[in-house]
């Protein structure tokens, strides 16, 4: 058998390596990555992320390699809104749905075509509700809302929580407790609450922790001992809404907008921004979910500055007045 | 799926491929490596001016500038499009070292690194002294070796006495503090314990290989040793910190065939201390940290 050496390549998941820089317009402060304010919380790679400094000194000698591909890279650096690119949904396999025969048919128009008996979801709409929901992050965490990030599925836990720590929010791996926003009062009435001025800077004379001298004093409009409403978050990001349906449909009951990643066979009116994509890959969801979070950590940089110069972008619960 | 079987995988098709088309004159279009020869510190020193006492500006050339090249242009075409190609040669020839049908990958991974190594270690500017020894260092070699002369005579004499080109390393003992050992490795055999099976410590014409590195302390095998999976049964943990290349090809263009000893004694000169002593401070011997280190999800494999 004769073997010719043809010159093949074997085409490879690649990001782009020198990617056009798209116009940033939903990012108001084009300030690169992680910006480090001192008094703001920096988001910048935290320690237990980092490479272990030692054994990379030694294993590394002997090339100097071009952009090696690492899974950590998710969470240590996550991709901006400004980053989105085909390439990049592409490469992290946001594109694959689901089998033919599971599909929703509403959700025909997110569908590019079928492939190996598999639905294509169209990149471009991808690209398009995604940066939708980005801007809807960073504006919720722009005026100061609670912002839920949902992934309840294996190996969604470090993507959570590293996208709700970007963005200065909330995170939930496990089970969503069923009437934890419908019956609040009796499933989260007890938890600690805390209120913060401005600056995100704890009042511990307002906050009923366990272990504040709460009351003496401060909160004029309470009672002593009676326990305040319950918080409810003003955005809930959910990466498997095939799992959530209960905590969906108790967002919808309290107005409670929701943005979830909406595969092939799932129902996209469950959720109000939804992102049709492929919800099965972690590296997919880490991606959106990474995109999401520095989207929120774009809008908490945003409010933070402009408290620094004395201007609140929401109204607040107490002022200066009532203490 | 015809294109499955005219992938390289196999290492002998890999070679022959190689020996039709020499890496230079693939074209850059054909070629997509993510490999590139590392910049020393001393890059342009080195090239300008050689190794002040030890190598002329030509000899640096050929063992470093080119053989360097040649080993990265043959790691790229071994690896480009595979699982492999991204790997760093620390990863690749632990990975490869128990597998003899990817040798030849293991041979270019663990060369290029151990060139490096060696590189990384001489000192740049032509100084008439030698680098003196940090105090701390120099406190634990007299702990070990009684001094440092009888260091310098151990760790020649180990070089002067091998038959074959390869790489003598002094390496740190990481169960025992201040521990340190000399040994060799033949040709492209990698001192760390993770790559074992592939040490090439022993000359087998005259040795069998298990007669190398013995560790004869408590503690060192059985089901409760540390890193009972990486290590051989009754291995050695240690981190090399310096190595000396004795490899022809280095020394023969200065020093002639029988130039071997010379080249070592002015090799020892031209030492740069402070980096050993960075390479010996950067792994810790202590259990603690390295219980500790084991815990990092990242898969720590030296």
């Amino acid at each position: 058998m004769i073997v010719r050496q043809v010159c093949m390549r074997q085409s490879r998941q690649l990001l782009a390596l020198n990617r056009p820089r798209v116009f940033s317009r939903f990012l108001s402060t084009d300030e690169g990555r992680f910006t480090s304010i001192p008094e703001i919380r920096s988001a910048s790679e935290p320690e237990q992320y980092s490479r272990d400094a030692s054994k990379q000194k030694f294993r590394s000698l002997g090339s100097a390699v071009k952009e090696p591909y690492e899974p950590e890279d998710i969470l240590r650096n996550p991709p901006t809104p400004g980053d989105i690119t085909l390439e990049l949904l592409l490469a992290s396999q946001t594109h694959l749905g689901h089998s033919t025969s599971r599909w929703n048919p509403q959700n025909s128009s997110y569908i590019f075509g079928i492939r190996e008996g598999v639905h294509i979801i169209s990149l471009d709409v991808t690209a398009t509700h995604l940066r939708r929901a980005a801007k809807v992050v960073e504006e919720v965490a722009a005026r100061g809302g609670l912002i839920l990030f949902v992934g309840t599925r294996k190996g969604q836990k470090r993507i959570v929580v590293r996208a709700a720590e970007l963005a200065s929010g909330y995170h939930l791996f496990e089970r969503w407790i069923p009437g934890s926003l419908t019956n609040a009062q009796q499933i989260l009435g007890h938890c600690e609450m805390k209120v913060v001025n401005a600056l995100d800077e704890v009042l511990p004379q307002f906050s009923n922790g366990k272990n504040s001298t709460a009351g003496a004093g401060g909160a004029a409009e309470e009672e002593e001992g009676a326990e305040r409403p319950a918080l409810k978050p003003d955005l809930v990001v959910c990466l498997n809404p095939l799992e959530n349906v209960v905590l969906l449909h108790e967002c919808a009951l309290n107005n409670i907008p929701t943005v979830g990643i909406i595969d092939t066979d799932a129902d996209t009116t469950k959720v109000t921004y939804p992102i049709p994509a492929n919800d099965d890959s972690l590296r997919s969801v880490g991606v959106i979910a990474g995109i999401l979070g520095q989207a929120g950590y774009a809008g908490q940089l945003r409010r933070l500055r402009e408290a620094e110069h004395g201007r609140l972008t929401y109204s607040p619960t107490f002022s200066a007045k009532e203490t | 799926m015809f294109q499955r079987f005219l992938r390289p995988q196999s290492s002998l098709r890999a070679v022959s491929a190689l020996s039709k088309r020499p890496a230079s004159a693939l074209l850059p279009s054909q070629t997509r490596g993510l490999h590139n020869v590392p910049k020393l510190t001393h890059d342009t020193q080195f090239k300008e001016n050689g190794i002040p006492e030890l190598l002329s500006p030509e000899a640096f050339d050929f063992a470093w500038t080119q053989y360097q090249t040649l080993l990265i242009d043959k790691l790229n075409l071994l690896t480009q499009d595979t699982v492999d190609a991204d790997a760093k040669p620390g990863d690749l020839l632990i990975k490869y070292s128990k597998r003899a049908e990817m040798a030849s990958v293991f041979n270019y991974a663990s060369m290029a690194h151990n060139n490096h190594f060696f590189f990384n270690c001489l000192v740049c500017c032509s100084s008439p002294t030698p680098t003196q020894i940090p105090e701390k260092f120099a406190k634990d070699i007299v702990d070990t070796c009684s001094s440092v002369e009888s260091l310098k005579l151990d760790f020649l004499a180990t070089a002067n006495a091998m038959f074959g080109p390869g790489f003598v390393w002094l390496a740190k003992n990481l169960e025992r503090e201040g521990l340190m050992h000399i040994f060799c490795t033949y040709n492209a055999g990698s001192p760390y314990p993770a790559a074992h099976a592939r040490r090439q410590a022993v000359d087998l014409a005259t040795h069998s290989p298990n007669t190398a590195l013995g560790n004869q302390y408590a503690g060192s095998m059985g089901a409760h040793a540390q890193n009972q999976k990486t290590l051989a049964p009754g291995a050695l943990d240690i981190q090399p910190i310096l190595c000396v290349n004795t490899w022809e090809h280095v020394w023969m263009m200065d020093y002639g065939i029988g130039g071997k000893a010379e080249y070592l004694e002015r090799w020892w000169d031209r030492i740069n201390w402070q980096v050993v002593f960075d390479n010996y401070n950067a792994v810790s011997s202590l259990k603690g940290a390295r219980a500790a280190a084991g815990r990092n999800r990242s898969v720590s494999m030296l």
